[in-house]
């Protein structure tokens, strides 16, 4: 009796749930159900050819939490665009964009153009007016992207430890005219350094990165070790990197040195003729960024909250003095790239775009199977509230009931 | 990392030669109160060669008239463009002196504009030594030599506030040009001023 008075309140007088495929506007189908007050209990299946837009996504996110199913399938083209404003101070973004592999895309601000960039490739420029657009000519990728430029972090303080040489010279040199608040310590003799700026301790409360050239650094090896673990950026010239003492940091082992190559060096390919010391066996969090005939000459590893870049080429002053047109420029940028990667403020004004899959994603849960499961499985549910079933229970009640009566007359 | 090398300019005209055995005395001094790396010889180089580039700190002096041809004027420039430091000394020590006033005249025509005053407290006067008067006398000075001046102030044409050619009419081309064997006798060591400009140079 107890099973059948379940199966008769298990059929209690609601419509059955139903579900339905939604194959052209999400927008209509929404708007149809607020019509509709029984809406609420079909399950929207979604075909999808494109991203809802975020007006939508709120909806069916809100449908879906006031217990509206919605599920979606389809092959929806992904892609995301992230600017970050570089911590240099000449300004600059950096552009990345994720999308289907090779998806070219092309780049714009307010003013017009500014470049085209791969899926997976970095574009970094000058500063941008107005948000940056994405566009990919690709149908698959379908995407026009768009992202406002994030507010810079503040410049930090960015300390330089040599000897006095040429090397420390010419890269305080290009970092200060580049805009960097400098200090530097160069030491003259072991009792004796000329100081520049307003030598601090080495804090990553004020100072965003260390570039240490050479060994007159070791003895701030541990403090250099704590900096970077407390979230600062060192980087490590090859006679700093390839002391013991600062083997904490270091990326690889030395290699064997290559010496000064007297040769003509174009524009594209400005440090062939540095020295450079390899950096060979890296370590497994080391990131190699620059090689030179097979060579890891630049590598990168994140310590602790900080980030320590292995620098193998030495004498980069003879670059700058010696280079092609241009070389000054180029010395400058590179030293002040290798400062906005080694530090780790830069990161954190990094300002996504719009990721409209991954919001879809949150809003109303991940892509499902193909419809015909998505069909089976709802009408195994809607089976299961099927008002014949109510119809059965309800005869044997009344037929438990007949007979009871019956038995009891006789 | 490469060690300082003395590098004094060979220039057409004139006696860019006149002052031979002062490369020496000033990179004994570099080595002698200092723990810079420095090769025990210095170098010559055409001002005319790209070579110059390879050396940040030219020394260039002379008695005679100087007219750089149009390579050297060029070559000067981009070495300054790029960094280089050029330190020209009067040997003279005579403000109406062929040297002085044709030096002058082409440095300005190398760099744009005439060499100003540089002021006597400036970074190059205690990057080592302290010399809180400004530049060092030199004994051709106080001896009435020349044009019988005391020079107070040495020119320049900086870059911000960085020397890119620093001007001497105090003649320390004489005065660094003693025979190394006799820098024991000296009560004073007239090249520690060398070594200011030497670490100016590399750290200034």
């Amino acid at each position: 009796m107890g099973a059948l008075l379940f199966g008769a309140w298990q059929t209690r007088g609601d419509a059955p749930p139903r579900a339905r495929v939604v194959r052209e506007s999400v927008p209509a189908a929404l708007a149809a159900d607020a019509q509709r007050p029984d809406a609420l209990g079909d399950t929207l299946l979604l075909a999808l050819a494109s991203v809802p837009d975020a007006g939508t996504r709120a909806w069916l996110s809100a449908r879906q939490q006031a217990g509206g199913p919605v599920r979606w399938f389809g092959d929806v083209p992904t892609a995301a665009l992230t600017v970050d404003a570089l911590a240099d101070p000449a300004g600059g973004v950096q552009v990345t964009v994720a999308a289907a592999g090779g998806t070219e895309f092309e780049l714009r601000d307010s003013l017009g153009t500014l470049g085209r960039v791969a899926s997976g490739e970095r574009w970094r420029g000058p500063p941008v007016v107005g948000a940056i657009r994405a566009e990919s000519r690709t149908p698959a990728a379908g995407a026009s992207l768009r992202a406002e430029v994030p507010t810079a972090a503040a410049i930090r303080r960015v300390t330089v430890l040599a000897r006095a040489g040429w090397e420390g010279q010419f890269v305080a040199s290009a970092l200060e005219s580049r805009g960097w608040l400098l200090d530097a310590r160069f030491d003259v003799r072991p009792d004796t350094a000329v100081r520049q700026g307003s030598p601090r301790g080495i804090d990553p409360r004020e100072t965003a990165v260390v570039v240490a050239l050479d060994s007159s650094a070791v003895r701030e090896a541990s403090a250099l070790a704590a900096f970077v673990r407390r979230g600062g950026g060192v980087i490590l010239g090859p006679e700093a990197w390839s002391h013991p003492a600062l083997a904490s940091l270091r990326a690889g082992v030395p290699g064997p040195l290559q010496a000064e190559r007297m040769i003509a060096v174009s524009a594209e390919a400005p440090r062939e003729g540095l020295p450079l010391l390899p950096m060979r066996a890296l370590r497994a969090d080391a990131v190699a960024l620059e090689r030179r005939d097979g060579e890891v000459a630049v590598a990168a590893r994140r310590i602790g909250a900080g980030r320590a870049i292995s620098v193998g080429y030495a004498d980069t002053w003879r670059w700058r003095m010696t280079g092609p047109d241009g070389a000054v420029e180029q010395h400058r940028r590179w030293w002040s790239q290798l400062v906005v990667a080694a530090n780790p403020s830069s990161g954190s004004t990094v300002l996504s775009g719009d990721a409209p899959l991954a919001q879809l994603v949150d809003a109303v849960g991940p892509r499902a199977g193909p419809l015909a499961d998505l069909r089976g499985s709802d009408d195994d549910r809607s089976r299961g509230h099927s008002p014949w079933w109510g119809l059965v229970a309800l005869a044997l009640l009344v037929a438990e009931w007949a007979s009871r009566r019956l038995r009891g007359a006789v | 990392m490469s060690a300082f090398t003395f590098a004094t300019a060979q220039y057409d005209s004139g006696d860019w030669d006149s002052a031979p055995s002062v490369p020496a005395n000033v990179i004994d001094s570099v080595a002698r109160y200092t723990s810079i790396a420095v090769n025990p010889t210095g170098v010559i180089v055409a001002l005319s060669s790209a070579d110059v580039l390879r050396y940040p700190l030219l020394y260039l002096t002379g008695h005679l008239p100087v007219r750089f041809s149009g390579a050297e004027r060029e070559m000067l420039r981009t070495y300054l463009r790029r960094g280089g430091l050029l330190f020209v000394d009067d040997h003279n020590h005579d403000i109406d002196g062929q040297f002085h006033k044709t030096a002058t005249q082409e440095l300005a025509l190398v760099t744009g504009k005439p060499l100003a005053p540089l002021r006597n407290d400036h970074a190059l006067y205690r990057s080592f030594f302290t010399f809180p008067d400004g530049p060092p006398t030199t004994s051709h000075e106080l001896n009435g030599w020349g044009d019988n001046l005391v020079h107070k102030q040495l020119l320049a044409h900086l870059d911000g506030d960085r020397i890119r050619v620093l001007y001497s009419n105090k003649d320390y081309s004489s005065e660094w040009n003693f025979h190394p064997d006799n820098k024991r006798f000296l009560s004073v060591d007239p090249t520690r001023f060398g070594v200011n400009l030497v670490v100016y140079a590399l750290a200034g």
